[in-house]
């Protein structure tokens, strides 16, 4: 596919432009510190060079809490009538990291795996998503290039890097150039509309903004992620899942703000005619303690210790045997929300060293 | 991505719905529902529907009846909560939502007594049922009597609490009659109630089971906390292969679709690969049987 040049600012009154004829979404500041996926406003200014992660992934916009599964009215003979409920509109993700594209594309394989889930692959089929490259680590908390999704750029349709130090502030904008490499033709049409150059060797220009990025980039882990996951699946580190268990107030934010969790819970809703109604689903939390209960109150994963020990398997361990690719993206959500700071990147590399201390 | 087909037929979260024939009592909490659903559900034994009504909820049901029952649907159902408590004011006529049918269940192949004309391979079935265990076990023990000269010989130890709480009574009779089948009914206590068959619990009679180990399969379904002492008592007294022990589990179903996640045992969803499991398959998975 091709690639081209343009500069900051002309990307700018792209993304306005854009922003006119669709649903478009940009991480903005909310009040405070924290960044949310929004629709794009014009007085805003643009943030696209360091935004830190925003509080839920642009994930959540194709898979939305309190989805409408189906509606539902009983005719005059009794009969019920559905229908699927909600029409389904273009969105543009703007601005997406590449560990929550990596984060959309684990969703897409998981919601195309078995009994297709229509209502996430139609919303998937009418968003269109533009990334952005990271150039350095976004926070304390990030450790993307040690969850391997630095670069992850499969899903996007339009891929930018900037070709500038993003950590050295007052440059012009039109001189704070950026590859755009298009990698669908949906970006083809996309990019139609940007003032841009053709790029005849977006591979090197490429290669040498990635060469000036600091290194290592983030936080690393003890081990490579493969011999992290590999002490997860051989031993159950019990003292190490019960001792941050001992931290957590199973509140399941982790879960609400990670990028690759989809476990959901659905709701009957009966509308106060008493003959119409929908079905809805909301995102549900493996460390709520409800989670495993069975009617006549037998729960399954009744000990906080257990639903971490879960929660830590399911992105290590259980959805990579399915996948073949490790369900934690990197991004650091849930260590950056967590009430009392408990960080599965500190989990994971608890239970690595407390495995190898246990062979030695 | 492949574009999609017609929403509403592709949306696998929409129920058809089945007209009740006959609610008929079993104990103070549980009701036999016999349905009738506008196609053949097609399902084996083991298997399970979404049961439940548009507005209301849905709970995952085990299939009662045997896979050659057609349009015709048989379920307990117990009232435990919300959902089910709606289920039990339903009458014959109304209508109630079902999906499904979920899980892996059983392939009545592997009960058989002889694989085409060739060896023989399976000469005992033993079935061991705790409470409503016995209703996901009668999709598999149905068939089997039906057609009786296709298996071998066949031992059932179904257990109650009290003599209240002992289902399908009548049909237990009838199936005793069948040849090469021995039937023991047990309950924990009489509680004062009449009781003609044993007291104990069905850990108790396995001991006394005359099979020939290496060509006998054992089916095992009950409350969670049945499995741990039933297997061990199996594994003191007999030596029958993992793959030769089937256990029913039970898990909080939503979607059956094998996507919501609340049924997950390890890396397994219990209602895609399950809820029938062979022993062999869960002596890995250190949430199976806790």
């Amino acid at each position: 596919m091709n690639a081209y040049l343009s500069n900051l600012d002309q990307i700018e009154s792209w993304f306005f432009n854009l922003a006119e004829k669709q649903l478009f979404f940009l991480p903005k500041k909310t009040q405070g510190v924290n960044y949310r996926f929004e629709p794009i406003d014009h007085q805003q200014s643009l943030d696209l060079l360091n935004y830190k992660p925003t509080i839920l992934p642009p994930g959540k916009n194709i898979f939305p809490d309190d989805e409408i599964l189906f509606s539902y009215y009983k005719d005059d003979d009794g009969h019920y009538q559905f229908s699927q409920g909600v029409t389904v509109n273009s969105q543009l993700l703007a601005g997406v990291r590449a560990c929550d594209l990596k984060g959309v594309y684990l969703l897409d394989e998981v919601f195309s795996d078995g009994v297709k889930d229509s209502h996430y692959l139609r919303r998937r089929e009418k968003t269109d998503i533009i990334a952005f490259n990271c150039m350095t680590p976004c926070d304390d908390h990030c450790f993307c290039e040690a969850a391997q999704s630095l670069d992850f750029q499969m899903g996007a349709d339009i891929f930018i890097t900037p070709l500038f130090s993003t950590s050295h502030k007052g440059q012009a904008n039109e001189e704070q150039q950026c590859l755009l490499e298009v990698l669908t033709p949906r970006g083809n049409e996309l990019i139609k509309s940007l003032e841009s150059t053709e790029c005849s060797s977006p591979q090197d220009l490429k290669n040498h903004a990635i060469a000036s990025r600091p290194q290592p980039f983030g936080r690393q882990f003890s081990a490579p992620i493969e011999q992290l996951a590999k002490a997860i699946h051989q031993k159950d580190a019990d003292s190490v899942y019960q001792q941050y268990a001992e931290q957590c107030f199973s509140c399941g934010t982790c879960n609400l703000v990670c990028p690759t969790c989809y476990c959901f819970e659905t709701k009957d809703e009966l509308n106060l005619d008493g003959s119409s109604g929908k079905k809805t689903r909301h995102w549900d939390a493996c460390l709520s303690p409800g989670f495993a209960e069975v009617a006549g109150g037998h729960n399954f994963r009744a000990e906080p210790a257990a639903r971490q020990h879960h929660r830590i398997r399911r992105k290590f361990d259980y959805l990579p045997q399915r996948f073949e690719q490790t369900f934690c993206t990197g991004c650091g959500r849930c260590g950056r929300q967590c009430t009392t700071g408990i960080d599965i990147f500190n989990i994971v590399n608890d239970v690595y060293l407390s495995v190898q201390e246990s062979q030695e | 991505m492949k574009t999609l087909s017609d929403p509403v037929k592709s949306n696998p979260y929409i129920p058809m719905m089945a007209e009740i024939q006959s609610i008929e009592p079993l104990t103070k909490n549980e009701m036999l529902f016999r349905v009738r659903l506008p196609e053949p559900l097609n399902h084996r034994p083991g298997q399970f529907v979404m049961a439940g009504l548009p507005g209301i909820g849905e709970c995952a049901i085990s299939i009662s009846s045997g896979p050659e029952s057609g349009k015709t649907l048989e379920m307990v159902i117990r009232k435990v909560g919300n959902v089910t408590g709606v289920l039990h004011k339903l009458k014959k006529h109304d209508l109630i939502g079902i999906r499904g049918p979920f899980g892996s269940g059983f392939e009545l192949n592997d009960f058989h007594l002889k694989n085409g004309n060739q060896e023989t391979l399976i000469k005992d079935i033993v079935i061991i049922a705790g409470g409503l265990g016995l209703v996901p076990l009668r999709s598999l023990i149905i068939p089997i009597m039906e057609h009786k000269s296709d298996f071998g010989r066949v031992h059932l130890i179904i257990g109650s609490k009290t003599p209240r709480e002992a289902l399908f009574r009548q049909q237990i009779q009838q199936w005793k009659i069948h040849p090469d089948c021995s039937i023991t009914e047990l309950v924990d206590n009489t509680d004062f109630q009449d009781w003609d068959g044993d007291v104990g619990l069905v850990t108790e009679p396995i001991h006394k089971l005359n099979i020939i180990e290496k060509n006998t399969m054992v089916v095992l379904c009950g409350p969670p906390v049945m499995y741990k002492f039933v297997l061990m008592e199996i594994k003191m007294n007999f030596n029958i292969p993992d793959n030769h022990i089937f256990i029913d589990l039970e898990r909080r179903m939503r979607c059956g679709l094998g996507k919501c996640g609340h049924c997950q045992i390890n890396h397994v969803y219990c209602c895609k690969e399950g809820p029938v499991f062979r022993y062999s398959q869960l002596t890995d998975l250190s949430e199976a049987l806790n």
